[in-house]
């Protein structure tokens, strides 16, 4: 169980269109075209309606621009990342995969090549039924589309009661153009959006850098589960 | 409000939308309510008072046609409200008592309903009931007054004929006094009776002649004072008239503001002029051949045209007759000059013509008494009765309960409909089917969206 529980029948909801899907995808990206429109709110909600429904879940927090899964900063704990790249959320009892470097956010140094990501994908596909994917909005961030394209389905979210833009047709378009399939629209109201937020009360900045070299050494080595190296700051 | 309370339901109830836009409806709700109250207090109505008059035809008769066409004229007239100004002392001039006056006869009626509009409704009483009688008094003096002419110069020829019997009596008595007995010459007796016989012939014919004249003259005085009425009728009734005299009253109206704003050098004002002009002459042109038409006559205008026609066929003959008696007395009173004896006249004569002249004074006596008897028939039948007075003003408006009632609907439903005017027209992504427009896929989950949240 985790600590965090959505307790919304609407992740339920949504975890029951993933799960009925003609090919139920173990690999899902959630992308959206504009800031804040609720994709770790989709994300985390989803892992770990998923968790509880008794799946292997994994969240991968690629979203750089805002790296809110990575670690809790009202805790004070520190996590190793894989070996110690891994961690489990304190808060929610989610396991987490960060590529937000520490101490920048937005650090792009992080982010793992295609092929190492292709490699790291390939790895967790093997050990978790579902691995969900928060990346950063597709029109600011090529690697997210990369992700998209990496992924076997996409959830799109769009914050309700937002204008439209150009933003979203390009992200239409270029989700299209790399042949990804779009398992739906996440529409998350910005209420809900706020309330996730203060509640989960995310830090972005974890204390430890992932090294390049050790992402792709992930698929020789076991992934520990909840490996957390607790320390008072 | 932000957009947190939007739901994201695929059919969004009405109250869902309404209390998404509260805002909105709030403050057209209390702008509504500023200007419901705003016009309400410069709401002044109008109140209408009718009196209502019987119109009685000279025949007596219920057919209304040959009087409801010009009645309403004459009750309109400058002269009926000019009566009613001076009677009740009004400060109004003669331009807004015409405005406010609205008078009317339905078809197949002969109650004539005589309204009067004003802000106040005892000043719309008032001269609601003061228009009918004065209508009612000055038609009764034209009823009358063609009688009045008649019964005047039958009044001269009697005191005539009553003299001429005074000086004839006179004579008889002194000649009587004169001679102890009546010398008798049969010749001279012949001529003279028969003398006196065409002097009261004559008398007769002229008696008649007088009255008939007297007839004549009073309908003449009638048409006279009709023919604007007539004349008013007859072009209003006429669409080309109307037409022009709205032009005229158009291209009038737009000169006039041209020459007060430019001066005489502006280019179009020359040719605006002519139009104006060329169209005056239209208008007077037309005006000219419509009452110049052999039928251009209203039917109250026909029906008098013929009983002049009538009466003046009567007077030519009585003339006639007055002229052939003439010419036979002349030749009498040859005859008698020729005569021996003559002048002197025996008293048996100067009684023949005491009794002609009698006979004349009773012939225009009893003239008299018919042209009397005529205009009191006249004035009793071929007159307008007010029936009804106005004792209470409406207005059109209605009461402040029911205004205050309309109003608050009004506002009500300006206020929901702006609520929801804003819901429709706004771009945002507030509805599952815009979002699944915007992306071709279907919404397959939404978060928060079962809650009324606010952030």
């Amino acid at each position: 169980m985790t600590n965090w529980t959505p307790g919304d029948i609407d992740f339920e909801i949504l975890r029951s269109s993933v799960e009925q899907s003609s090919s139920p995808p173990a690999i899902i990206a959630v992308c959206s075209a504009a800031a804040a429109d609720g994709k770790s709110l989709t994300a985390f909600g989803l892992t770990a309606t998923l968790m509880q429904a008794g799946h292997r879940a994994l969240l991968l927090d690629a979203n750089l621009a805002h790296p809110a899964l990575t670690a809790v900063r009202e805790t004070g704990l520190r996590y190793e990342m894989i070996g110690e790249r891994v961690f489990s959320d304190p808060v929610t009892g989610v396991d987490v995969i960060s590529f937000a470097s520490a101490g920048a956010t937005g650090g792009r140094e992080s982010m793992p090549s295609t092929k190492q990501l292709r490699v790291l994908l390939a790895t967790l596909r093997n050990r978790y039924d579902f691995i969900v994917v928060d990346t950063e909005r597709i029109p600011a961030s090529r690697t997210a589309l990369q992700l998209a394209g990496l992924s076997d389905g996409v959830i799109l979210v769009c914050r309700a009661g937002r204008m439209p833009t150009d933003d979203d047709q390009y992200m239409v378009r270029a989700l299209d153009n790399a042949h990804t399939r779009i398992l739906g629209v996440v529409t998350a109201t910005a209420a809900s959006i706020k309330q996730f937020s203060t509640r989960i009360r995310l830090a972005p900045e974890p204390k430890r850098v992932i090294r390049e070299s050790s992402v792709g050494n992930t698929s020789e080595g076991p992934l520990p589960h909840r490996v957390v190296k607790s320390a008072t700051t | 409000m932000t957009n947190a309370d939007i739901n994201m339901s695929p059919e969004k109830p009405l109250w869902s939308v309404l209390w998404a836009r509260r805002v909105v409806i709030a403050v057209t709700l209390v702008l509504g309510v500023f200007l419901s109250v705003v016009v309400l207090r410069l709401l002044k109505p109008d109140y209408t008072a009718t009196s209502n008059v019987l119109l009685v035809s000279d025949g007596g008769s219920q057919d209304s046609s040959s009087v409801s066409s010009d009645m309403p004229t004459i009750a309109t007239s400058s002269v009926v409200l000019d009566r009613v100004r001076q009677k009740l002392h009004l400060d109004m001039d003669l331009k807004a008592l015409k405005k406010g006056v609205v008078a009317r006869v339905s078809p197949h009626s002969n109650i004539m309903q005589i309204s009067f509009k004003n802000p106040d409704p005892q000043t719309a009483m008032m001269l609601s009931n003061g228009i009918a009688d004065a209508f009612v008094a000055y038609y009764a003096s034209l009823s009358g007054r063609r009688y009045d002419q008649v019964t005047s110069q039958l009044s001269a020829e009697l005191a005539n004929a009553k003299q001429h019997l005074d000086q004839l009596q006179a004579q008889l008595e002194s000649s009587a006094a004169r001679r102890s007995f009546d010398g008798t010459d049969s010749s001279l007796d012949d001529i003279t009776n028969q003398l006196n016989d065409l002097q009261e012939q004559r008398g007769v014919a002229n008696a008649s002649l007088v009255s008939d004249y007297g007839e004549l003259a009073g309908l003449q005085a009638d048409a006279a004072d009709f023919a604007p009425a007539d004349r008013h009728v007859l072009l209003e009734s006429d669409p080309t008239f109307r037409n022009l005299e709205a032009d005229v009253a158009k291209n009038a109206a737009m000169l006039a503001s041209m020459r007060a704003e430019y001066t005489d050098s502006y280019p179009g004002l020359a040719g605006l002029e002519d139009k104006v002009q060329h169209e005056q002459s239209e208008l007077s042109a037309q005006a000219q051949a419509l009452t110049s038409a052999p039928h251009a006559y209203s039917s109250s205008a026909l029906q008098r045209l013929s009983e002049m026609r009538k009466i003046g066929a009567l007077v030519a003959g009585d003339r006639a007759r007055v002229n052939s008696i003439d010419s036979e007395i002349a030749t009498a009173r040859q005859e008698l000059s020729n005569a021996p004896g003559s002048p002197a006249q025996s008293v048996g004569a100067l009684r023949s013509e005491r009794d002609a002249a009698n006979a004349i004074y009773q012939a225009l006596a009893l003239h008299l008494g018919n042209a009397l008897a005529n205009r009191a028939e006249a004035t009793a039948l071929g007159a307008a009765i007010v029936v009804n007075y106005a004792v209470s003003a409406e207005t059109g408006l209605a009461g402040p309960r029911t205004l205050i009632v309309l109003a608050a609907i009004a506002v009500l439903l300006a206020a929901f409909g702006a609520g929801y005017l804003v819901e429709m027209l706004d771009p945002r992504l507030h509805s599952r089917e815009r979002v699944e427009l915007l992306y071709g896929q279907p919404v397959i989950a939404t978060l928060g969206g079962g809650r009324e949240e606010t952030a």
